[in-house]
């Protein structure tokens, strides 16, 4: 692999990482400073702010570590990264 | 490994592990059928146990190898669901279920900081770790480190952290067991201790982590039906509906509402999420995969194995609404739990089997990681790098055996409560071990002397916050009072107490010093920073020591920078692969 493809491969691989870690402080610590403002809106009846706490964040890491796998795989492939 | 092959045996995985599914649920029904003809608690309970052994045995003879690929990481021929399985089962156990019901409901609001903090983490490993770690061909974190900063002071050090932290976390694991065990089967504590790790040992030493790996997915899948079942009864019971995941309303009425402040919650929750990202025996679990996309995908797989558990709480919260002894105590709410009239004893001795099979996970998975530690790392990587493979089995197995009995003593001392020492644990690892391991993938100028030192710094610091404050709080308030917080009267109360302690005379003065001690732990921190989340400040310390250092001293070699090349891309071979031995 010739360093520029390597570096455009990193400096993606940077990326995707930059925008799932973004995601990532806000589901996490993000939550917990909305969270009071958060419980002042109701979705059927359950406070938001709990709810998030509790589930949504789960929810949201689950699917966002599946989508990263799929797409950091993505990049991998278009620089002719990936493993056969 | 092949595509067909890599098929076939993913197909034979699916039979045999489908197979002990039904095969389990079948047998909770037959346990149903026999309870409620009248069969004997003690009888059913026996018959659970069984089980449970069984499983266990079987699985760990079917595993065992004299391959020293296998031995350590499982072959790297598991599929990535069925690792994420086996990461799960160990990772639902530490604090997870024990602090979830427990204290994340009885608490209120800032419990819910353990279930974000707990499955965050995950994110980080997948991002910043488990694929780099999975192509460098390590067998070990300590391995990778060395391999990456070159040279043993570095792999000593992380070493140190690795099993210190490890340690601390399995004897808190032992501790739940001997717990959970002895309140089931009604044995004495240190019997159960024994019992259980003595069970660990001879199912584990025959196959290393390819048996650690197959009974933990075994482990996940009788978790499952344990925490579900009992979950979908309370759910129906009383709200008529089988989603215990909707229970937010009941057990809202239980939460109490915050206690801590915004700032404690977020640093805690960093202390989870990071400490999570850098625990030796969840990140080799990373190792057995077969490639680096497959490790990826099974971070995503063990999140959601972990999660689909984790949120059942709210059902077992609504327990709490019943009446019911002893539960701030042991914090085994979820044992606790059932044990309520007309609470069928199929449920609880089934929540009771769940607790066990989940400690009995984290126990195989850090005792493994710290025999393994010392045998590779200390043995093969350091004093004797020509030894045999057979001789490497042997040491690694002796020391399984060592390390075994080290933490059984020490579980029998019960040093500290269980929620504290994994807190600890996780902090520790954090900051002791994310700043190396995070820099050494993603920079590459970092070197051996900025990872030793960021090391120290960071475990020291972390060390020091999470020590002082708790046991030596008066010193600590004395030194640092000007940066606690403080208020003016808490300020003057202390004042008033020491001077008090100093005219107090014989037993008053003990008196008197316990009142200071105690006063003093309340107000002993640096800007109100909770010690629970001492990682707040081993992290930054770990990481500006890490990067100072590196910078003034010399660049890696040509050599390193190749290495972390290598990491960096998926394809090729990896650095450090062994010829299969």
């Amino acid at each position: 692999m010739t360093s520029t493809q390597r570096a455009r491969h990193w400096r993606r691989t940077t990326y995707l990482m930059a925008v799932t870690m973004g995601l990532w402080l806000f589901f996490s610590l993000g939550v917990h400073l909305l969270a009071p403002a958060l419980d002042a809106i109701s979705l059927s009846g359950l406070s938001l702010g709990f709810s998030m706490a509790a589930q949504g964040s789960i929810v949201a890491f689950v699917v966002m570590v599946f989508w990263f796998a799929r797409r950091q795989n993505a990049i991998d492939e278009a620089h002719d990264a990936a493993e056969d | 490994m092949s595509f067909t092959r890599a098929g076939k045996f993913t197909a034979k995985l699916n039979r045999r592990f489908g197979a002990l599914f039904a095969g389990f649920l079948g047998f909770l029904v037959l346990m149903s059928i026999l309870s409620a003809v009248g069969v004997p608690d003690a009888i059913i309970r026996s018959m659970f146990i069984g089980v449970i052994v069984a499983i266990y045995a079987v699985i760990g003879v079917m595993s065992r190898t004299m391959q020293v690929r296998e031995y350590f990481v499982a072959g790297r021929n598991v599929p990535a669901a069925y690792n994420g399985m086996a990461a799960g089962a160990d990772w639902l156990s530490s604090a997870a279920f024990i602090g979830m019901a427990g204290a994340a409901y009885l608490a209120g609001y800032d419990g819910l900081t353990f279930v974000v903090g707990l499955s965050g983490g995950f994110v980080l490993i997948a991002v910043l770790i488990a694929p780099y770690l999975r192509k460098s061909g390590a067998y070990t974190v300590s391995d990778f480190l060395a391999a990456r900063y070159g040279g043993n002071r570095v792999r000593a050090a992380s070493m140190v952290v690795l099993i210190a932290c490890s340690f601390v976390l399995v004897v808190a694991q032992i501790q739940a067991l001997g717990l959970v065990a002895g309140r089931f089967l009604g044995l004495d504590y240190a019997i159960a201790v024994a019992a259980g790790v003595g069970a660990i040992v001879v199912c584990t030493l025959p196959g290393g982590m390819r048996a650690v790996t197959w009974i933990q997915v075994a482990q996940y899948l009788v978790l499952l039906i344990a925490f579900l079942v009992p979950a979908i009864w309370v759910s129906m019971l009383l709200t008529g509906m089988p989603l215990p995941h909707l229970m937010q309303e009941e057990a809202r009425g239980v939460a109490a509402g915050r206690t801590q402040d915004t700032l404690n919650l977020v640093l805690f929750t960093l202390c989870l999420m990071t400490g999570t990202a850098s625990l030796p025996h969840l990140l080799t679990r990373y190792l057995a995969t077969t490639s680096v996309r497959e490790a990826r995908s099974s971070v995503a797989w063990s999140l959601l194995f972990v999660a689909v558990v984790v949120t059942t709480a709210p059902a077992y919260a609504a327990f709490l609404a019943w009446p019911m002894p002893d539960l701030a105590e042991t914090g085994l709410t979820r044992i606790a739990a059932p044990d309520t009239t007309g609470t069928p004893f199929v449920i609880t001795a089934l929540v009771a089997t769940g607790a066990l099979v989940a400690t009995l996970a984290a126990t195989s998975g850090l005792l493994f990681t710290i025999a393994s530690a010392i045998g590779h790392d200390g043995y093969y990587a350091m004093l004797d790098r020509n030894a045999p493979s057979g001789r490497r089995l042997i040491v690694a197995r002796v020391l399984l055996i060592l390390v075994a009995c080290a933490a059984a003593f020490a579980a029998l001392r019960k040093p500290a409560d269980i929620l504290s020492m994994v807190t600890w644990a996780f902090s520790l690892a954090a900051a002791g071990l994310f700043p190396a391991l995070v820099l050494g993938i993603w920079w590459k100028r970092a070197n051996a002397w900025g990872a030793l030192v960021g090391m120290i710094a960071g475990f020291g610091v972390c060390l020091y916050y999470l020590v002082a404050t708790r046991y030596g709080a008066v010193e600590f308030f004395d030194v640092w009072g000007a940066l606690s917080s403080a208020t003016p009267d808490e300020n003057a109360r202390f004042a008033e107490l020491k001077a008090a302690w100093a005219i107090a005379h014989s037993e008053a003065k003990d008196a008197a010093r316990a009142a200071l001690e105690d006063h003093a732990r309340t107000i002993a921190n640096w800007g109100g920073v909770s010690p629970l989340a001492a990682a707040a400040f081993g992290l930054p310390a770990g990481f500006a020591a890490t990067i100072v250092v590196s910078l003034l001293t010399k660049a890696p070699a040509g050599e390193t920078r190749d290495f972390v090349d290598a990491l960096r891309i998926p394809r090729g071979e990896p650095p450090l692969d062994e010829k299969a031995s």
